[in-house]
């Protein structure tokens, strides 16, 4: 029986090997356990071994006999009628044309689902000396219809591949002399994989099938040195002696704080071998990542805290993470009352100031990376994009690939919340006349009396028309950063729309305005804390500074600021006073030809 | 239908796909049933059923898919292997198809193929006609067409011009103008062959006034189903160097002989035995009857 | 009327003619009778199988633009036995089967050649490696090369002289066009006139836009000559394809109860391919045919042409047959 470290993966239910017969057509030829899959022609198990007892897998391989004499074949066998009890899984006529196949399916894994079972199998049609030319067979494994049978896939195509070779080798297959061991195989199969999920057979001098079962799990994303890993278990309790080198040093430095580019720093390791350790990590689910820490970060609330916000593990285990030792515990709706106040456009800091989140004894870290590894808390990046003659072309090119603006349908319907919406979509600048280099208006977020510079109705019109003219979207070409665990494509919550209604709202809705950054005004800089950055007061920035020349081509748009930290190995504020220097802009938000999208 | 390995499959792929008997060999076994759509003379769309021989199909023919196999047949084409290796086991499966078909479809005509008549060694008359009143005795009161063919001489293409004759209707309207057209070109004969198959769709009846026993009498009673299997074979050199074949002229020592496109499906083939007669007035003449042939075609697809 | 008297001359197989001489060698079942059989009896290929292997030296007599005689001799033959002297032959050809363990035949073959180059250094010595159908497209040329390779070999270890030796290889098969592609090549070094022929070959296409032209013999379907641009394998089996269905076509219509005055009578025929472009057929002797692949519209348009330049080429033709049949008659 399947041990219980293996329970996970789908139990066996049977294995048959069927072929193509020149003058039977389709047909089972051996079986494992006998007799469940029926064939109403009544050849049913035709060469089977007069050995039934199918546990001593080893020793059978050499003791079958030959048994293919075509008139035992012909002939019903006496234990036909018993077979075709109600023990059988499913009846090998119905889905024979998807086990024998037609070429067009040959080479390739076919699952057919018969009642309650699954069948898995790999048709293969080989060319050669044949009567008929071609010489076809299918080695089948049989499942519940509801077993998961990703890990499965490559150990049936690696089953079938290994007997073609020896057909082509040998006619392993296809040679009475030998064909018959193919019963063995097929019993060492059902044993071996429903007990240890993994087996090695012997077939001839040169091939063996070795097999083992892994559990199978998508792909994670790319890793991104901008990434912070969060361990999801514990890894010195499973940190072994001959564990990969870069991973060993790897783990030691996975704290939740540190992103990619700092652990490969810490570790003394190259950047692609701890991207690759960390990936590593992500695909066996041990780890999750969530961004960068800073105050100047902004994060939003997703639809899924509708049922996150009732879950009790979510309940339950946020205050305790979040306060710091020995403060009481705030109630959750208190706590849900702060996440709620989380907006696009209002950095933690700001949110820090206006909430006097610190009195509560609030650990501000543990409190966003609660809401991101829950998921109900989304991270707000920052994309600066320079806008400027030059680049006009290519961004044009690039415009077709740029994500469209996320469901301007639903965003219509409920106009009154688009000011809040986060995702500034419309401000890309697709076809904007030369004349245009447009400043857009800086509305302060907060303020209720919103200190709006004078637009230009050039670049507002243009937005409306680009705005009117853009189709729907597709879902998938939407590019919100979200942590990979859920997969809700409006980001707009409740919350905000709530927000938006008691909030102030722009008097020309369907042109969404983008927010520009709020300054870093000083005391932002001076407090954070990630201390990466020497402080300073960029106020007022009346000289160029240097910035790397390198930096221009990445703001397409494309690069967020976490990023761009990463890649220059600055802090936010020198990033960020490079950028007033790059858009020549008066610096306090005003990056000049800079734009800053938020999404 | 037919045993596993009678030849369905190559004798299709012979007639309908234009491919050359020795590449045949490079066929599969055919999976269950294979069903294609040929359109023939354009606007009739043959519906060609090749079902698999082997046993488990044959079982599964006469049980499960009974009713959807023999449905709405309008051509049963059972083929025999001439020197089949289980002959009763052939019987019993022929009888029991005829059977559903009588239940299922009992208007449909029943060709009967003795086919890979290649491999007998001997005198292949004599044998044929041995099967044929074997197959006669199987059949019993229904009425059928037996043929020996083989797919590397003419017969198949006899067989063939025979079984889709049956299909087409106004044939005999075809066939009589054909007759009218003849004469006017003074032709010995003018045959119709479908484009694609070059299968004879009709035949001029030999001209009355002039030598009404003789001229046809002594042509070759083959020479339809030769011409067919020779230009078949034309055309196929011709695919080889990427060429298409359009029209043939021949002034023979015998003959003289124009085969051009009729209409859009069909040749034309038009023998003249008059040595005064040059091919250019026969290729203005067919460019001439163009129209009322394209018309006719029509009618009678649609009839 | 000289061409009627000619042919029937010629017809008549008279044996006062000189004949040139073609030595067919090989091991036994190594397809000689096979090749001949193909080739100027039109047997069909799959039928060669049938045949019974030869006993004793056969002659074949052939003609075509020349008269030929075809030796077909049996497996075990050997030098004394043959009955003739090396030297009455213009072209030895050996057969080798490309399937067989080729060191005996090839050995056998050397004694024939060597001996016949002793005595006439003209001859030319063909090696055909045969049945090439049966082996897949990347063996075949490994093999064939492989057995020239070891031919030359030999001959050189033999001996220096013998490096010369004019020794040519072909790979054959009766299952497509390559045997008689090579049995043209061989013919072709057996033909005095031949340059004459291809000049006359040359000055029609140029003459009448024909992109290629052969002159073929009607029955074996063997091609005399070609005019000078390279021979296309897939032009080459059309034609043939295309003078064998004419060949069959002649009898299928013939009607007996009408009687031509055929005496003047060249037969013509034309193919039209779908771009346009015509394949012609012209009869120039009661062997010989010219076909002509000509290009798109010409044969609609200057048919009265072209056919003009036919008869010219024809009367060229004739004109050269009856100077080799003067020459061989003054042979004797």
């Amino acid at each position: 029986m399947s041990s219980n470290s293996n329970s996970f993966l789908p139990r066996l239910r049977s294995v048959f090997y069927a072929r193509f017969d020149e003058y039977r057509g389709p047909e089972i030829a051996y079986q494992v356990p006998e007799g469940l899959i029926a064939s109403s022609a009544g050849f049913i198990s035709a060469g089977v071994s007069p050995t039934p007892s199918g546990s001593s897998r080893a020793s059978s391989i050499i003791l079958l006999p030959p048994d293919r004499s075509s008139e035992s074949r012909v002939k019903p066998s006496p234990r036909k009628s018993s077979f075709s009890s109600n023990r059988t899984l499913l009846n090998f006529d119905d889905i024979s044309k998807y086990i024998i196949a037609q070429s067009p399916l040959c080479g390739r894994l076919v699952t057919c689902t018969a009642g309650i079972y699954k069948v898995l199998g790999f048709p293969v049609e080989l060319l050669g000396n044949y009567e008929r030319y071609y010489f076809r067979f299918n080695i089948c494994f049989v499942f519940d219809a509801s077993a998961d049978l990703s890990c499965y896939e490559p150990i049936v195509r690696k089953v079938n591949r290994v007997l073609t070779a020896c057909e082509e080798e040998s006619s392993f297959l296809s040679s009475p002399e030998t064909s018959f061991k193919i019963h063995a195989i097929l019993e060492q199969l059902y044993e071996d994989l429903n007990s240890y999920s993994e087996t090695s057979i012997p077939i001839d001098n040169f091939n063996s099938i070795e097999l083992k079962i892994f559990p199978f799990y998508p792909n994670p994303p790319p890793v991104k040195d901008w990434m912070v890993p969060v361990a999801l278990i514990r890894f010195d309790n499973i940190m072994e002696q001959n564990w990969d080198l870069t991973m060993a040093k790897v783990c030691k430095y996975i704290d939740g704080t540190n992103h990619v580019a700092r652990i490969a720093h810490l570790a003394d390791c190259d950047i692609v071998l701890t991207r690759q350790a960390i990936g590593h990590l992500l695909y066996y689910q041990v780890i999750m990542t969530i961004d960068i820490f800073q105050y100047s970060n902004m994060y939003t609330l997703r639809k899924s805290i509708q049922w996150l916000a009732d879950e009790t593990h979510v309940k339950e285990e946020c205050g305790p993470y979040v306060i710091k030792e020995g403060r009481s515990i705030p109630d959750w709706p208190k706590l849900l009352h702060l996440y709620s106040r989380m907006r696009p456009g209002k950095t933690i800091f700001e949110w820090m100031q206006d909430h006097d989140v610190r009195s509560l004894g609030i650990d501000i870290r543990r409190f966003a990376s609660f809401g991101v590894i829950k998921g109900f808390l989304r991270r707000v990046y920052c994309w600066p994009m320079l806008l400027t003659d030059e680049i006009q072309q290519p961004l044009e090119s690039k415009s077709t690939t740029l994500p469209p603006s996320p469901s301007p349908l639903t965003s219509r319907k409920r106009a009154s919340s688009l000011s809040v919406a986060p995702h500034a979509t419309l401000t890309r600048p697709r076809r904007r006349p030369s004349e245009v280099a447009p400043v857009f208006a800086t509305v302060n977020e907060h303020s209720t009396s919103g200190t709006v510079s004078p637009p230009p109705r050039v670049a507002e019109a243009s937005l409306g028309t680009l705005r009117s003219r853009a189709g729907p979207p597709s879902p998938q070409t939407i590019r919100v950063r979200e942590p990979r665990r859920h997969s809700t494509t409006t980001p707009a919550s409740l919350f905000e729309i709530a927000q938006a209604l008691a909030g102030p709202t722009e008097p020309r809705l369907h042109v969404v305005r983008p927010r520009l950054s709020r300054s870093p005004s000083s005391p932002v800089v001076k407090t954070q804390a990630n201390g990466a950055a020497p402080s300073s007061t960029p106020v007022l920035v009346s000289q160029p500074l240097a910035y790397p020349p390198s930096l221009v081509p990445l703001l397409d748009g494309e690069h967020h600021t976490d990023e761009l930290c990463c890649r220059f190995e600055v802090g936010r504020p020198t990033l960020e006073r490079w950028l007033v220097a790059v858009g020549e802009g008066s610096g306090d938000g005003d990056f000049g030809k800079v734009l800053i999208i938020y999404r | 239908m037919g045993a596993s390995g009678s030849g369905k499959t190559s004798m299709r792929s012979l007639i309908f796909s234009n491919n050359p008997a020795s590449l045949t060999s490079r066929l599969g076994a055919t999976i269950d049933v294979e069903q294609n759509h040929v359109r023939f003379l354009g606007d009739l769309i043959l519906n060609l059923w090749d079902c698999g021989g082997q046993d488990a199909f044959m079982d599964s023919y006469l049980s499960t898919q009974r009713s959807t196999i023999f449905q709405h047949v309008g051509v049963l084409i059972y083929v025999f292997e001439v020197s089949t290796h289980d002959a009763v086991k052939d019987a019993a499966y022929y009888r029991d198809c005829l059977d559903a078909l009588q239940r299922y479809s009992p208007e449909a005509a029943v060709f009967l193929l003795v086919h890979k008549m290649d491999l007998v060694a001997g005198d292949r008359a004599a044998l044929l006609e041995r099967r044929t009143r074997e197959l006669q005795g199987e059949s019993g009161t229904v009425p059928i067409t037996v043929f020996g063919t083989s797919i590397h001489d003419e017969t198949l293409y006899k067989a063939w011009s025979r079984i889709v004759h049956t299909i087409i209707p106004n044939a005999a309207v075809l066939s009589k103008h054909l007759t009218t057209f003849a004469q006017a070109c003074s032709a010995t004969e003018a045959i119709l062959f479908e484009r694609t198959t070059f299968l004879v769709i009709a035949t001029s009846s030999p001209p009355d006034e002039a030598h009404p026993e003789q001229v046809n009498n002594d042509l070759s009673p083959t020479r339809y189903e030769r011409t067919s299997e020779l230009i078949k074979a034309l055309k196929h050199s011709c695919a080889r160097m990427r060429e298409e074949f359009h029209a043939l002229e021949m002034e023979l020592p015998e003959f003289t002989a124009v085969l051009d496109g009729m209409t859009r499906n069909t040749y034309i083939l038009l023998i003249v035995h008059d040595p005064t007669i040059e091919t250019a007035a026969l290729k203005i003449n067919i460019r001439l009857a163009r129209p009322k042939f394209e018309e006719l075609q029509t009618d009678s697809v649609l009839a | 009327m000289a061409l009627a008297a000619k042919s029937n001359g010629t017809q008549s197989l008279d044996d006062s003619i000189q004949r040139t001489k073609i030595l067919l060698l090989g091991q036994q079942g190594s397809g000689k009778t096979s090749i001949q059989q193909f080739l100027f009896n039109d047997v069909p290929a799959k039928q060669t199988f049938f045949l019974e292997p030869t006993s004793r030296t056969t002659k074949h007599p052939y003609d075509t633009v020349i008269p030929l005689e075809i030796w077909d001799c049996p497996g075990n033959i050997t030098l004394d036995s043959l009955g003739a002297t090396l030297s009455e032959f213009s072209s030895i050809i050996f057969v080798i089967d490309i399937q067989d363990s080729y060191q005996q035949p090839i050995a056998r073959m050397l004694d024939f050649f060597v001996a016949a180059y002793q005595e006439n250094p003209a001859a030319t010595l063909e090696v055909f490696v045969h049945k090439a159908e049966s082996l897949a497209e990347d063996y075949k040329i490994e093999n064939f090369r492989h057995i020239q390779q070891r031919v030359i070999d030999e001959l050189f270890d033999t001996s220096q002289e013998y490096e010369q030796m004019p020794v040519n290889f072909h790979l054959t098969s009766v299952y497509d066009h390559s045997i008689r592609e090579a049995f043209s090549r061989v013919l072709h070094k057996l033909i005095d006139s031949l340059p004459y022929l291809e000049d006359l070959l040359n000055v029609f296409c140029s003459n009448s836009q024909a992109s290629k032209a052969f002159l073929f013999d009607v029955k074996s379907r063997l091609y005399v000559a070609t005019d000078e641009s390279p021979v296309d394998a897939s032009t080459h089996s059309l034609c043939c394809d295309y003078v064998r269905t004419l060949n069959a076509f002649g009898p299928l219509y013939k009607s007996a109860s009408v009687n031509q005055d055929s005496r003047l009578f060249y037969p013509s025929a034309a193919v039209t391919l779908a771009q346009g472009a015509t394949l012609t057929y012209h009869l120039i002797t009661p062997q010989l045919a010219l076909l002509a692949m000509l290009h798109p519209g010409v044969f609609e348009e200057r048919r009265g042409l072209l056919e003009y330049n036919v008869v010219f080429f024809r009367e060229g033709v004739q004109e050269i047959a009856v100077v080799e049949r003067d020459a061989r008659a003054g042979n004797l």
